[in-house]
């Protein structure tokens, strides 16, 4: 009962990804058969993905689909959430600081990030291999194969 | 004659130092990534695409390749060392190579692996100089109404072949059609879809979608199993050798693999991974002693380690005689060309015959290498295994990142990666392939400039997608596979073979 629920809940949410991106294609010119315009495709893509989330809600009440294709809600479990969110948090700010703080440094600290998660809370080896991986990775790319790496706080590298 | 002609001038080419290094660094990253589970070689393709910037296309194209057919090779390792696959299309060599394995013959389904993926991969390149120079002919006759039905075709067979429901597999191309259509329109220059944002102008970096997609993705879904320790069966190199019997059994197995593989490779949509379901389960019909499928038959790990390889070899034909990617990897093949400018499709083997020739003869040299690399080598690979995931895992995610980067040096991909990379968590989790979505994504430019040229050339009469005979065999057999998949019977063999991968 849950995964039929839960199905046709999917095929709602396509239905309406399906209808944004109708009403998207329609701010462009849509043109004729004979000259399709630039929203042409995209309406006909957004019509598509609603058709296909409406036969999935259909599909669902009517069973015609094998029960282990449902997505259940011990399914969707998330094994480890901390440490996921805690990886996901140490690399978003490794985008927002990468160009203003440099590579190398943003580098290393997200490194020393990650593996003090991982080498058990061991503070020197976490920093041994986060100097190292920073270091070699900046001399690889940076160095050897020209990758335009951003300088940062560090302008002299 | 001229092929033959064609192939030395392709040995010059592949010969040449910095081709040959390049090659050997594409086969020993291939193996690596294949050997090593949690990374791909779509991931590693993207990674190292950027680097390729800075070469000339065919020493790019030599190494991109050498990493796909080298990643074959390696799978098969971690499958029958560890029982986890290192890629997708080792999986069913788990199967039969860990039980053998587990009965302390390692070493001969190793060897049997290596040495029947050098063989299918080598007969694989024979169909490959033969058939891209035929199909490049017939495909000149192609027009828009054709190219577009084609796509459709390929669309719908990597959604039929994908695992789990064919819904979700149309929903996923569907989405990937859209997230195509971002940035300037093919045919009046206008920006689309870009919500004020300069990053989108230019539409969804390649790259960074895919790394997202696979790369980061792969690395959250593996943060849960960081605990799994790993227990890598000992060989060693002496025993890697298959005896008499061994080769007896295996002979055919590796010969049907091949051709198996070899067809399959070649349509859109398929690829490695589906030819070693298929040989497997050929060779389970074929066999006098199917019981033995799944407690050590060396068949098992022959036939499909054959087809994956023969795959890898035939999915450059539609590539290099349409332009048509026919997988994910072909994909980022296809954009590695662009980005240099070199457009693939039949006129690419008169017009770059250095790019054609000059990858199929590296791949007969980087098959002789991976076969070296597999054998007197295996020892240092499985040293290489027991590195645990916890210590690569922020390496991985680190040359995500500069890989996403360097290609314009845009911190804006980055963010465009790490979304895709939640996306593609998510989408996992919830049983969604990102497969489909990364094809369409490709496609999607070609499919839409072909369909609104073939409308603009029949008057917008949609009869010319029917009428053309070629468009009209290949939107039937799309139509055919996809209702197909609702029927009740076949849509429960569909199942039974598809989720053998699990």
């Amino acid at each position: 009962m849950v995964e039929k629920e839960t199905g046709t809940v999917e095929g709602i949410v396509w239905i309406g990804i399906g209808f944004v991106i109708c009403l998207l294609a329609l701010r462009f010119d849509l043109g004729s058969f004979h000259q399709p315009g630039p929203g042409f495709v995209a309406l006909l893509t957004g019509i598509f993905v609603a058709a296909m989330g409406l036969a999935m809600a259909i599909a669902r009440s009517v069973h015609m689909r094998r029960p282990q294709q449902s997505v259940s809600a011990e399914h969707f479990q998330i094994g480890a959430w901390p440490r996921l969110v805690y990886t996901l948090v140490l690399l978003l700010a490794y985008i927002i600081l990468i160009e203003p703080a440099g590579f190398l440094l943003t580098t290393f600290l997200l490194m020393f990030g990650l593996f003090f998660d991982l080498e058990k809370k061991n503070y020197f080896w976490s920093l041994f291999f986060s100097v190292v991986t920073a270091l070699v990775s900046y001399l690889v790319f940076e160095v050897w194969l020209h990758c335009q790496l951003p300088r940062g706080i560090l302008p002299w590298w | 004659m001229t092929i033959l002609h064609d192939l030395f001038y392709g040995f010059g080419i592949a010969l040449h130092p910095w081709n040959l290094l390049s090659c050997f660094f594409g086969v020993f990253i291939g193996t690596l990534v294949g050997v090593l589970p949690g990374i791909g070689p779509v991931g590693a393709m993207s990674i190292l695409l950027p680097i390729t910037f800075g070469i000339s296309p065919v020493t790019g194209i030599i190494m991109l390749a050498g990493i796909y057919y080298g990643a074959m090779y390696g799978g098969s390792t971690t499958s029958i060392l560890v029982n986890i696959p290192g890629e997708a299309a080792s999986v069913v060599t788990c199967l039969d190579g860990h039980q053998m394995a587990m009965k302390g013959r390692a070493g001969p389904a190793l060897g049997i692996a290596a040495f029947g993926s050098f063989i299918a991969g080598t007969l694989g390149l024979f169909g490959l100089m033969f058939m891209t120079n035929a199909l490049a002919g017939v495909a000149l006759m192609f027009g828009p109404s054709e190219y577009f039905s084609l796509m459709c075709l390929g669309l719908s067979l990597i959604t039929y072949l994908t695992q789990g429901s064919v819904l979700r597999g149309l929903v996923m191309a569907g989405l990937g059609l859209f997230l195509s259509l971002i940035g300037q329109d093919v045919i009046t220059g206008q920006a689309r879809f870009s919500f004020g944002l300069m990053g989108l102008i230019d539409g969804v970096g390649l790259v960074p979608l895919v790394m997202g997609l696979f790369g980061i993705s792969e690395v959250l879904l593996n943060l849960e199993k960081l605990g799994q320790k790993r227990e890598v069966l000992k060989t060693r190199f002496k025993d890697l050798f298959p005896t008499k019997q061994d080769w007896r059994r295996s002979a055919k197995p590796i010969g049907r693999g091949t051709f198996i593989g070899f067809l399959l490779g070649i349509l859109p949509g398929g690829g490695a991974v589906i030819s070693s379901f298929v040989s497997y389960a050929t060779e389970k019909r074929f066999s006098k002693h199917p019981e033995e499928f799944g407690n050590g038959a060396i068949e098992g790990v022959a036939g499909p380690e054959s087809a994956n390889n023969a795959a890898s070899s035939s999915g450059f034909i539609p590539l290099f005689s349409l332009g048509i990617p026919a997988n994910v990897i072909m994909a980022l093949l296809l954009g590695a060309l662009m980005i240099h400018g070199v457009k693939p499709g039949p006129l690419l083997i008169t017009e770059h015959p250095e790019i054609f020739w000059g990858t199929v003869a590296s791949m007969y040299v980087g098959n002789a290498m991976l076969l070296v690399l597999n054998l007197p080598l295996i020892s240092v690979w499985v040293q290489i295994l027991k590195v645990p995931y916890r210590t690569l895992f922020p390496l991985i995610l680190l040359f995500c990142f500069i890989g996403a980067y360097s290609i314009s040096a845009n911190v804006f991909d980055l963010y465009v990666m790490f979304v895709f990379g939640i996306l593609g968590y998510v989408l996992r989790k919830l049983s969604y392939e990102p497969a489909p979505l990364v094809l369409a994504f490709v496609l999607g430019p070609l499919l839409e400039k072909n369909l609104r040229q073939a409308l603009i050339l029949s008057d917008g009469s949609i009869g010319i997608f029917v009428t053309r005979p070629l468009s009209a065999i290949c939107l039937l057999i799309a139509a055919a596979l996809l209702l197909s998949a609702i029927i009740p019977f076949v849509q429960k063999r569909r199942s039974e073979v598809i989720t053998e991968e699990d």
